[in-house]
């Protein structure tokens, strides 16, 4: 009986050593990665049953509305009319742009190339924040990739499969993003501070010129992710005398709870990388 | 040999039939008060089929299962297999006891296996993506243990129906 019990642990430190080899060659190569494309194959079917209840609500929804939908409904009629006409204004901006562009011949486009993802409605474990969309590699999307909310900045693409991409949100304490408060152009370093939406600015001394309220948008450095997008807004200014740097908590502008839909962004500024329809000339 | 063969299968059927479903129930979208007490529903069925078959489910078949279960949550491969192939292990070596137990006296063993496998698969997260390590994370391994009655049951019903041997 004892020696049942010893080859019992027997296979299980085997598995231990095993599964650690495994995790080190999945986090730390790349032999894994065309494995990781494929296995979507088991993802999707689980997904879709899971996501049937929510399914059935949205069905439920449409042929039986109620009051409230109707209230929406009215609600996001009179938005669309505002964001018509600033629209206007915005294609104004956008040939004027391009005019002072091909003056200053300057080759940065006014507008990037998008694509719409939807999140898959799936329960990831809380400690881990991530989304997943239902796009992936044969849309062309890539490693890094900025994923954008219609509110702000959601996070970068950190895993590729068939019909499938992970987002790691901006939340992630593993993520940082360099930014710039939209006040007086201070550029900074974000990093995720781990709570579902709030981050860290933890490298601005204690002479920075910052205010509660401040918006922190994208800048651009490092070149991953494209300039101008909203971030987030300071909430906490911290001063302790004790420290050379200031404590800094901002909410994100991202509403991830309430939206549906995550763009994909192409950011052609970042050097040498192809852009997206070489990829998908590669792809197909 | 063949006989037996045969009849296993029909049993196996019904282990993995049950897996599944727990796969499921752990992927399902919960609201957001319920993050982090959503209870581990493949380690209780792991947890049972050890105990009620422990010669034939084992830290093998944990260790497939937290595989599927990495896949799954898109994590690292390995993550979540170290601690399903615990569970199966802790339970494994505890299933002569587990018979004298009543069934809270089993709640309070799930507790502490369910923690040790969030300690794990936590551990390894940390480690991975740097993340921050609470102690809210380990509430679900208070549902979970809750939840073992319940689990418990329902499968001992399944087993008896059907006759898994």
């Amino acid at each position: 009986m004892s020696n049942d019990r010893s080859t019992v642990i027997y296979r299980f430190m085997m598995l231990v050593v095993l599964s650690v080899a495994l995790m080190i060659i999945d986090h730390r190569s790349e032999l894994l990665r065309t494995v990781k494309i494929v296995t979507p194959v088991i993802n999707i079917p689980f997904e879709s049953v899971v996501g049937l209840p929510g399914r059935a609500r949205l069905f439920m929804e449409r042929y039986y509305p109620d009051n409230t939908l109707h209230d929406r409904f009215a609600e996001l009629k009179k938005k669309q009319v505002v964001l018509e006409i600033k629209l206007q204004q915005y294609d104004a901006l956008i040939k004027e742009n391009r005019r002072l562009s091909t003056l200053l011949s300057a080759s940065k486009k006014a507008g990037d190339e998008v694509l719409l993802t939807e999140i898959i409605d799936v329960g990831l474990e809380p400690f881990s924040h991530k989304i997943v969309v239902n796009r992936g590699i044969e849309s062309g999307v890539y490693l890094g990739q900025p994923a954008i909310a219609p509110l702000g900045v959601l996070g970068q693409v950190s895993e590729l499969g068939y019909r499938r991409s992970v987002i790691t949100l901006i939340t992630d304490s593993s993520h940082g993003l360099p930014v710039q408060v939209e006040r007086n152009g201070l550029r900074t370093i974000v990093k995720g501070s781990g709570s579902s939406d709030k981050i860290e600015l933890p490298f601005l001394d204690r002479q920075a010129d910052i205010q509660q309220g401040d918006v922190l948008i994208t800048s651009g450095m490092g070149g991953r992710f494209p300039v101008g997008y909203k971030v987030a807004e300071v909430t906490e200014i911290v001063k302790d005398a004790n420290e050379a740097f200031l404590n800094i908590t901002a909410n994100t502008s991202a509403q991830i709870n309430f939206s549906k839909e995550v763009l994909l962004v192409w950011n052609d500024d970042r050097p040498g990388f192809p852009s997206r329809s070489s990829m998908r000339g590669r792809t197909q | 040999m063949r006989q037996r063969g045969g009849h296993g299968r029909r049993g196996s059927g019904v282990i993995v039939f049950t897996v599944v479903i727990a796969l499921l129930l752990n992927l399902a979208p919960y609201p957001d008060w319920m993050q982090n007490v959503r209870p581990d529903w493949v380690t209780l069925v792991l947890f049972y089929w050890c105990l009620a078959l422990p010669t034939r489910v084992g830290v093998g078949c944990g260790w497939v299962i937290g595989i599927v279960l990495d896949v799954l949550y898109y994590s690292v491969l390995g993550q979540h297999a170290i601690g399903k192939a615990f569970v199966a292990l802790i339970a494994l070596i505890v299933h002569r006891r587990m018979r004298m137990y009543h069934l809270w006296q089993q709640c309070v063993v799930i507790f502490f296996v369910a923690s040790a496998d969030i300690a794990c698969t936590l551990w390894i997260y940390h480690i991975t993506n740097n993340t921050e390590i609470k102690a809210v994370y380990w509430l679900s391994a208070l549902t979970t243990a809750l939840l073992w009655p319940v689990i418990y049951t329902v499968l001992r019903f399944i087993r008896q129906r059907i006759g898994v041997s």
